[in-house]
């Protein structure tokens, strides 16, 4: 098992890049509009399709794929954030949840339709290369690309929040929604914009997740458990959190099944989560807790 | 007549707040006790106190000659004290005469049937007996308000305590709760009614004690209370404790700046006409009109409760008015979004200064130049509030949350001048700061009214209001009973409207 150690850190810390790009979104999400949404995950799986279907279909390029699938993905997202989430957001969080609770089963529902239950991936030449190959311990190119991409991204909206007008405004709605307004902020209009970030980094880790693992339509749950164990363990609204939360989560998964087998990989990803719950309910890295 | 209730030397802290500071005070059998004060004299607390929601940190509660203070919520219950509630709890999916019949089965345990024939009796007392069958999630203010009272009553109660009985009634609905109380006095129980409506006091209470700051201020015949120096003070502030604010500079109204020289018509910066709010089923602001004229500080004084937050909030169309136009500079605003009432020239600094905590001092001064024609002017103008106020300069890497109350609420004036606005609504600046800062704040407005700014100013205090204005409104209950020229208006022509006796009596 200890010979087998190393391996599990590496791919433990690597996969939590992954892990941490698939929760920015709903990370952002909450941080600004105290909004837990439930179809994080099948909106990323949704990105994942269209990926697909594009690539396969119009470019045979993921990356163009990709670049296609976020132009879409933008205009979904300012149709969900208009027409759906903001007209309950002001009435609680009860009403807003119950939103995103049927989003989330009408896109499974459709992809379903759609694409049928076969299971999918996206072909992509990282998957079978290795950055570096020891006796102990290889490197898996695809896993370092996505780690190096969750980092690159949440770099990217770091400095975004804390150097731009645009991230001040996003900071100021979520702190205080009045204020912002009186200000000249017009708060729905920074959630439309917080959204579309959203789907953004949804459809990079989409893309990311449908090279790495076989994805179907019923998936997105799944990576809803994921985003919301990173989330929490993070700290809700805090980016570098993510990157901490899907590290941890990471290496939980995989050091615990290299001790204990890989049935348990999940629960024990889970039992870490409760733990830190149970020490530390506000997240790792959240500002400290609400009054 | 004979002691009922005796409360020595009470004391309470929460952390570093000491709320309540060696009140005493006593009711005797069968007297209407009325206690006034204004907001966080510890008047709520005292009740929570009394009714065993909250043990004191030192002091004895003799009720019936038996020091209480150690005992349980439900023993007191027990005992014959009963309690209504600031904002009415009675259960909504019930009916009214359900409501009574909980408050006589639990509250003193009778039996059902007992309950039932005492229930009839007092919904005939509490003028409900027409409407026993409704829910009482379907009622008015008043009827629920009587209805507290009403459920109160009905577990039969020896003492019974009323928090804030007649806020937001109109006054013929006051009187009908007076009415009430007066008629519960009749039939043996002894009343301690906590109210912020100071004009029920003449009429609902045998003695009143102001409470101020967690200790007895005075306590008597309720008119001679309203109308000591003392209770005066306690809600408008002394003379002395405006001393130190510049004695020279009173109302120097007389400006030459250009504003004087416009034709009326566009003198006018903001106008508001026949606003009404509701907050739910409660009238917030009556048929209010204004007229704001550029480059005036105007200020509107009231006392907590009398709709000037709501009234502000309506301009900023924080609040929507269920009738009535707000228009500025020609445009009507009425209702309009925030945000957009904003990029109009509307700049507020809110109760609290609502800095951004998590924010840098310059990040938030960056906040006030959010929208696009302030964006462009935004180093030439943060130059200048850094000018204005040094100390914001000299801490503008730091967060906002280090800030003491003062630098906060000049970092919020500052945020609203970053806006480049046209006017400035300050809701209640000088809340909780030392003299000398109210001093430094109160300078800094004067300096940028001089520049041709308009400020809205809201404020308890009617001397400091009434110095630093061109024009004032007075507010009572939501509605605007005196107005004039700040230098025409003295302090005991405000007083009367603010205690409104003559109006009541």
């Amino acid at each position: 098992m200890l010979e087998t150690l190393p391996q599990a850190l590496v791919t433990g810390v690597l996969l939590g890049g992954l892990y941490a790009i698939i929760g920015i979104g709903m990370s952002l999400i909450f941080g600004i509009m105290k909004l837990t949404n439930i179809a994080h995950g099948d909106i990323m799986i949704l990105s994942t399709f269209l990926t697909m279907f594009i690539t396969q279909n119009l470019t045979g390029n993921p990356i163009i794929g990709l670049l296609l699938t976020i132009v879409i993905m933008m205009f979904f997202a300012v149709g969900i954030q208009k027409f759906l989430i903001n007209k309950v957001i002001t009435k609680g969080a009860e009403p807003a949840l119950l939103v995103t609770f049927g989003l989330s089963i009408i896109i499974s529902n459709a992809l379903f339709l759609a694409f049928g239950a076969n299971t999918q991936t996206i072909q992509s030449p990282l998957v079978s290369m290795n950055l570096i190959r020891t006796e102990n311990v290889s490197v898996s190119m695809m896993y370092m690309v996505s780690f190096l991409v969750a980092v690159a991204v949440i770099v990217v909206l770091t400095l975004v929040m804390n150097k731009t007008s645009f991230g001040r405004a996003i900071r100021a709605a979520s702190s205080d929604t009045v204020m912002s307004e009186l200000l000249g902020v017009n708060t729905k209009r920074m959630y439309v914009f917080a959204m579309m970030l959203t789907v953004v980094t949804a459809s990079i880790a989409g893309m990311l997740v449908g090279m790495t693992f076989p994805f179907y339509p019923t998936t997105g749950t799944q990576y809803l458990i994921i985003a919301f164990g990173v989330v929490v363990i993070g700290g809700m609204g805090s980016l570098p959190g993510t990157l901490v939360g899907g590290i941890i989560l990471g290496l939980a998964q995989l050091v615990g099944a290299n001790f204990i087998g890989p049935t348990y990989q999940q629960l024990i990803g889970f039992i870490v989560l409760l733990v830190i719950l149970a020490i530390r309910p506000q997240g790792l890295l959240s500002k400290a807790v609400r009054k | 007549m004979s002691e009922l209730l005796r409360v020595e030397d009470l004391s309470i802290a929460f952390g570093n707040n000491q709320v309540l500071k060696g009140l005493s005070f006593e009711v005797n059998e069968n007297e209407v006790l009325g206690i006034i004060g204004p907001n966080g004299a510890g008047k709520t607390v005292l009740l929570n106190i009394l009714t065993g929601i909250l043990k004191p940190d030192s002091g004895r509660i003799i009720y019936q000659g038996e020091d209480i203070a150690k005992t349980k919520i439900v023993e007191r219950t027990y005992m014959g004290i009963g309690r209504t509630f600031q904002v009415p709890r009675s259960f909504e999916g019930m009916s009214v005469y359900e409501n009574v019949m909980i408050g006589g089965v639990c509250g003193r345990q009778m039996t059902e049937k007992e309950a039932g024939a005492g229930a009839d009796k007092i919904l005939a007392q509490i003028n409900m007996a027409d409407k026993r069958d409704l829910l009482a999630g379907t009622l008015g203010l008043l009827d629920r308000k009587r209805l507290e009272i009403g459920v109160a009553l009905a577990s039969k109660p020896r003492l019974l305590l009323i928090d804030e009985a007649a806020g937001g009634l109109t006054e013929s609905e006051v009187v009908s709760i007076i009415d009430i109380v007066r008629g519960a006095k009749e039939q043996g129980v002894t009343i301690i009614w906590i109210e912020h409506v100071l004009q029920t006091m003449i009429e609902g209470t045998d003695r009143t004690l102001c409470v101020a700051e967690g200790r007895n201020v005075i306590c008597g015949n309720p008119r001679d209370v309203m109308d000591s120096p003392e209770v005066h003070a306690v809600y408008l502030g002394t003379e002395e404790d405006y001393a130190d604010e510049g004695a020279g500079a009173d109302n120097d109204i007389a400006k030459t700046g250009t504003a004087q020289a416009l034709p009326p018509q566009d003198k006018t910066l903001l106008e508001i006409s026949g606003l009404n709010v509701l907050h739910g089923d409660l009238q917030a602001i009556h048929d209010v009109s204004m007229r704001i004229e550029r480059g005036h500080i105007v200020s509107i004084i009231g006392a907590n409760g009398a709709g000037k937050s709501t009234l502000l909030n309506t301009v900023m169309g924080i609040h929507n008015p269920a009738g009535g136009t707000i228009v500025f500079e020609g445009d009507d605003i009425t209702g309009k979004r925030t945000s957009a009432i904003a990029e109009k020239g509307l700049a507020m600094t809110p109760e609290g200064s609502r800095v951004f905590a998590d924010m840098t001092v310059t990040e938030n001064l960056l906040m006030g130049a959010y929208l696009p024609a302030a964006k462009k002017a935004k180093t030439e103008q943060l130059e200048k509030v850094f000018e204005m106020f040094p100390v914001l300069k000299e801490k503008s890497e730091q967060l906002a949350s280090f800030l003491s109350g003062g630098q906060r609420q000049m970092l919020s004036i500052a945020r609203a001048i970053m806006m480049n606005p046209k006017v400035v609504i300050c809701d209640e600046i000088s809340l909780g700061l030392a003299p000398v800062v109210i001093q430094d704040i109160y300078a800094k407005l004067k300096e940028l009214n001089e520049q041709g700014l308009t400020f809205i100013l809201v404020e308890q205090e009617i001397k400091r209001s009434l110095r630093h204005s061109d024009y004032s409104y007075v507010m009572v209950k939501g509605r605007i009973v005196l107005e004039g020229k700040s230098s025409e208006l003295s302090r005991s022509d405000v007083s009367d409207a603010y205690f409104g006796i003559n109006r009541f009596a």
